[in-house]
């Protein structure tokens, strides 16, 4: 299978086949990432649909030695902060229902009401916090990405990611284990395992 | 092993362990607050990372139908790469600039100060180059606000400097000399750089009419039509420069300011 690069080269050489590849690949990662602090899933549909135009736009820009991925989304946000601009507000407005979106039915719940739980207080970060967050899990960007995307430095992203999860963790209860609780575990091996043992469950891989 | 490899291990559903990890998360206190206790947040933040988004058929609708639309000159000009757009614009201003030189030079030309003269004509080019750069930056690059806003109003402002500092050379108190004499350099002005800012309008990618578009391209308009001008006009007064040549830029500022909101307010792209 074609890689991300490949495609967005084969687009520009004019196999649009290669650009519906790319659209399947992207716009639930731009979905997920330009919905966070907007007020509307139209709001961020109608920024994806711009960005996939701007992209076709500036296709002879891209240079096919770099990844796509951070292209991409610099578009998308350079977007999404034009069109704060010229609204003349700021994001902030949580987005109050991502369920459309998610399956909602037997075991999906539980998993529906975490994601509730945890798409308000994202909402109510600070934007560069929430920013970072949003391009690092939903849109998979590495933090290296995620500073040329933002325009800052490594160092710097991770910081604000990490205040940003400080935050979602107080706002969310979620404190680590007194010493002691039965439940807690110093080793942060053990805290990954367990993550992936949810996201087994979650993706349906057992 | 780093922060992508542990959360892209995640989204395909594995779970990195080793040595190399545990000394990732003593390095890192990113993922050490995202994995700290029983993960519950880590694990919260994941599944919200991959909630079950389906293709979106009607999104993909409308972009197609967007596409579709892209056909004819301004399709063809915005879609070409940021180098050749900017090309095409700065030999607009080179054609411009050589056929008032051709055709409408001015009378006389200041023998005394040819090299002051030839380097404000410099600056007067250099600058619209810049601002021109600016204005036709691509999407996919992280632009500085401040920077665009710095350089417009340099822009904006040098013309007004100039014209308050020129060397006062009365000819006359007749005040509807000065008015009509400055009338046909903002006209001859206005339509030596109406083609480059038919250009620039061409190359535009209409990011929704963003200020950081009209802005410095406005100011190159302004810019290029004071270096026609330069070529065209020996008149030194500082009303007659203040009035014909250094309005030129705010002019510039005001239509396309107007165009875009209306195009905005109509919808296009």
């Amino acid at each position: 299978m074609a890689n991300d690069e490949e495609l967005m080269a084969a687009y520009v050489a004019g196999d649009s086949a290669a650009f519906e590849e790319l659209f399947r690949r992207y716009a639930p990662l731009l979905q997920r990432v330009l919905r966070t602090g907007l007020s509307s899933a139209s709001e961020a549909d109608d920024l994806v649909q711009q960005t996939f135009l701007q992209v076709h736009r500036a296709r002879y820009d891209f240079d096919q030695r770099l990844p796509l991925r951070p292209w991409i989304f610099t578009i998308a946000l350079n977007l999404r902060r034009e069109s704060f601009r010229s609204r003349k507000r700021r994001p902030e407005a949580p987005f109050d229902e991502t369920a459309a979106n998610v399956p909602a039915s037997g075991d999906a719940v539980g998993r529906t009401n975490a994601v509730r739980a945890l798409t308000g207080p994202l909402s109510r970060l600070p934007g560069d916090q929430r920013e970072v967050i949003a391009l690092h899990w939903f849109g998979g960007l590495t933090f290296p990405e995620v500073a040329a995307v933002v325009g800052a430095t490594t160092g710097a992203v991770k910081l604000r990611a990490h205040r940003g999860y400080v935050a979602l963790r107080g706002m969310l209860g979620v404190e680590p284990r007194p010493a002691g609780d039965p439940r807690s575990n110093p080793d942060p091996l053990t805290g990954i395992q367990s993550t992936a043992e949810t996201m087994r469950v979650y993706r349906g891989l057992r | 092993m780093d922060c992508a490899e542990i959360r892209n291990a995640f989204l395909s559903g594995a779970a990195p362990t080793g040595d190399h990890v545990r000394e990732h998360l003593t390095r890192c206190v990113t993922c050490r607050e995202l994995f700290a206790g029983s993960a519950e947040f880590g694990s919260a933040l994941a599944e919200t990372g991959n909630d079950a988004l389906r293709f979106p058929e009607e999104l993909y609708a409308r972009v197609r139908a967007d596409l579709g639309k892209e056909t004819g000159l301004r399709a063809l000009v915005r879609g070409q790469s940021t180098g050749r757009r900017l090309a095409i614009a700065c030999l607009a201003v080179a054609l411009s600039a050589a056929f008032t030189l051709a055709f409408a030079r001015r009378a006389s030309w200041p023998m005394d100060a040819l090299g002051p003269f030839a380097a404000l004509l410099a600056v007067l080019g250099l600058g619209a180059l810049l601002c021109i750069r600016d204005g036709l930056a691509p999407l996919s690059r992280v632009r500085s606000t401040g920077r665009t806003l710095a350089m417009s109003a340099a822009a904006l402002g040098f013309p007004i400097v100039l014209a308050a500092w020129a060397p006062a050379e009365f000819a006359g108190g007749d005040r509807g000399r000065v008015v009509a004499q400055a009338l046909r350099c903002f006209v001859f002005g206005t339509a030596a750089s109406a083609p480059l800012v038919m250009l620039l309008w061409l190359c535009d990618r209409g990011s929704r009419g963003s200020w950081r578009v009209f802005l410095p391209l406005s100011a190159a308009s302004g810019l290029s039509a004071n270096l026609v001008l330069g070529l065209h006009c020996a008149i030194t007064e500082p009303a007659h420069l203040l009035l014909g040549h250094a309005t030129l830029g705010v002019a510039w500022l005001i239509a396309w300011w107007a165009s875009t909101k209306i195009a905005s307010d109509y919808g296009g792209h």
